[in-house]
């Protein structure tokens, strides 16, 4: 299987801060990897440097063949809009529905041409979206159960709710691969199994390949099918999720 | 300081209880409002005409310059439309664009609006419109800036284009603001169509000009009664939508 992910020998830094210290790894295909670590490991900067949210200092991250640091804007939102991505705060619209936000997941696809500027002012609310896209948000609601809460404020869902919302605008991407930053961190233990659950499902299901990172080692065992590990900056573990001794990664870094 | 000031101000007490008898005497011709010379039905339609002229003028300068002020504010808002060093020229550009249409103040631009396409209600508009530009450019500009950016990181991260980031997360989540502002652009408007007819440039103002240079001040006070009405069922209401905006943000 192909690699969809590459990162080779990746450092960042803050100012002068080392973050990440050559960091290598790779995702195949329909692979879904955990990724654990103590608070300042430098899991969500990973995580941001993947999508060229924050830029590394030296190194090479590949998304889907292509080296992300060297594309022009349009080539880096083609390359984004076939990554869904959740982060641990939801990042939601507030003011708007929940089917507004879903909807939202089309933008990426919208950007090709110029022509397509006027269909992607329509993605702006799910008022304007046109029937088809405003029946796929619903459909991918649906999928994470929460189609009755479709015109709900996305302000005044719970956390939970807001979380399988922000699921759901990926899955309206119709990405090749999911990145989520702490999914469950937020959420209460019974919420973040339930949402860990349908991510888990919905990639499998869909053949969506998985990046997560999380502080939950029964999570990161239980939701990947690999397991990598970071302290300070470094890149400590990563094999199979089933070969790994779950008392002693425990001990490690829970 | 403050010493200071009020010297330089040539503010005086002496000289204020001193004046007192002209301000009797002009409370004196002004009451009652019609009882020297009978206010006319044609006069009082013509002042209700230029009341309505003043009010059109204030709608339709507010308007323009909502629609300009708020393209702008996209611009002079950091960060916002582009992120590059030749964009934070831009940036600069346009506040300092804002700013000068800001600090200048109405009058001035009337006296010059008067003096490029005339006496009368265009100059009027073109003044208010410029005024809402510098109040709501900067406001709305600051509005946008103190938006939480994670949701428009979002919808970047998933590819979609800077325009759909900024319409589709910054500004719904800005909108009470920029509800609130265009209410108080909208009163500050009428306030300052009023005395824009001072100087010629269309509404009340000019009638209420001509009676105070005629001495007719109980006419005048009937103006400044039409004025006081308008002022207070414009600031009334816009009182009342801000108080719905608010109450739906609870």
């Amino acid at each position: 299987m192909a690699a969809i992910v590459t990162a080779d020998d990746v450092a960042m830094s803050y100012d002068t801060t080392p973050i990440l210290k050559g960091v290598s790894f790779s995702l195949e295909d329909g692979e879904s990897l955990s990724l654990i670590g103590s608070n300042g490991a430098g899991k969500s900067t990973l995580i941001r440097c993947l999508l060229r949210l924050e830029l590394i200092t030296a190194g090479r991250i590949s998304l889907f063949g292509r080296e992300i640091q060297n594309l022009k804007p349009r080539e880096l939102r083609s390359t984004r809009c076939r990554v869904g991505v959740v982060f641990q705060k939801h990042n939601l619209v507030p003011r708007l529905s929940a089917l507004s936000n879903v909807v939202h997941g089309a933008l990426g696809r919208n950007t090709q041409s110029f022509g397509s500027m006027i269909s992607g002012a329509r993605l702006w609310s799910h008022v304007t979206a046109s029937s088809t896209h405003r029946e796929y948000a619903m459909e991918c609601l649906d999928r994470v159960n929460l189609a009755d809460l479709a015109y709900r404020r996305a302000d005044s869902l719970s956390g939970g709710q807001s979380q399988r919302v922000a699921i759901a605008r990926a899955l309206m991407q119709e990405p090749d691969l999911i990145i989520a930053d702490e999914p469950a961190a937020s959420l209460d233990p019974l919420a973040g199994e339930e949402v860990m659950g349908l991510f888990s499902e919905l990639c499998r299901g869909a053949g969506v390949s998985l990046i997560f990172s999380t502080h939950n080692i029964s999570h990161a065992v239980n939701f990947a099918d690999r397991i990598t590990a970071m302290k300070s900056g470094r890149l400590s573990l990563d094999c199979r999720t089933g070969s790994v001794d779950l008392q002693a990664l425990k001990e490690e870094y829970a | 300081m403050s010493a200071w000031c009020f010297d330089g101000s040539g503010f005086s007490i002496t000289q204020l209880l001193g004046s007192s008898e002209y301000l009797l005497r002009f409370l004196g011709e002004a009451f009652p409002p019609i009882d020297e010379h009978r206010l006319t039905f044609e006069q009082f339609h013509r002042y209700s005409l230029a009341l309505v002229e003043t009010f059109q003028m204030a709608f339709a300068g507010t308007l323009l310059g909502l629609a300009i002020g708020f393209i702008l504010a996209l611009f002079a808002s950091r960060g916002l439309m582009f992120e590059s060093r030749r964009s934070n020229l831009l940036q600069w550009s346009v506040k300092m664009l804002i700013s000068l249409f800001r600090t200048v103040p109405d009058l001035v631009w009337a006296i010059i609006f008067v003096m490029v396409v005339g006496l009368g209600a265009f100059a009027g508009t073109l003044t208010i419109m410029v005024d809402t530009i510098g109040f709501c450019g900067r406001f709305f500009a600051e509005e946008m800036e103190d938006v939480d950016r994670s949701s428009a990181e979002a919808l970047s991260a998933s590819g979609a284009r800077r325009l759909d980031t900024v319409f589709a997360a910054v500004v719904p989540a800005a909108t009470p603001g920029l509800i609130t502002t265009s209410l108080f652009a909208f009163e500050k408007a009428i306030r300052s169509s009023v005395v824009l007819g001072l100087v010629g440039a269309g509404g009340i103002g000019l009638e209420l000009q001509s009676l105070m240079n005629w001495m007719a001040y109980d006419r005048a006070m009937v103006i400044i009664g039409m004025i006081f009405v308008l002022v207070l069922v414009v600031e009334q209401l816009s009182s009342y939508f801000r108080k719905m905006v608010m109450k739906n943000e609870r």
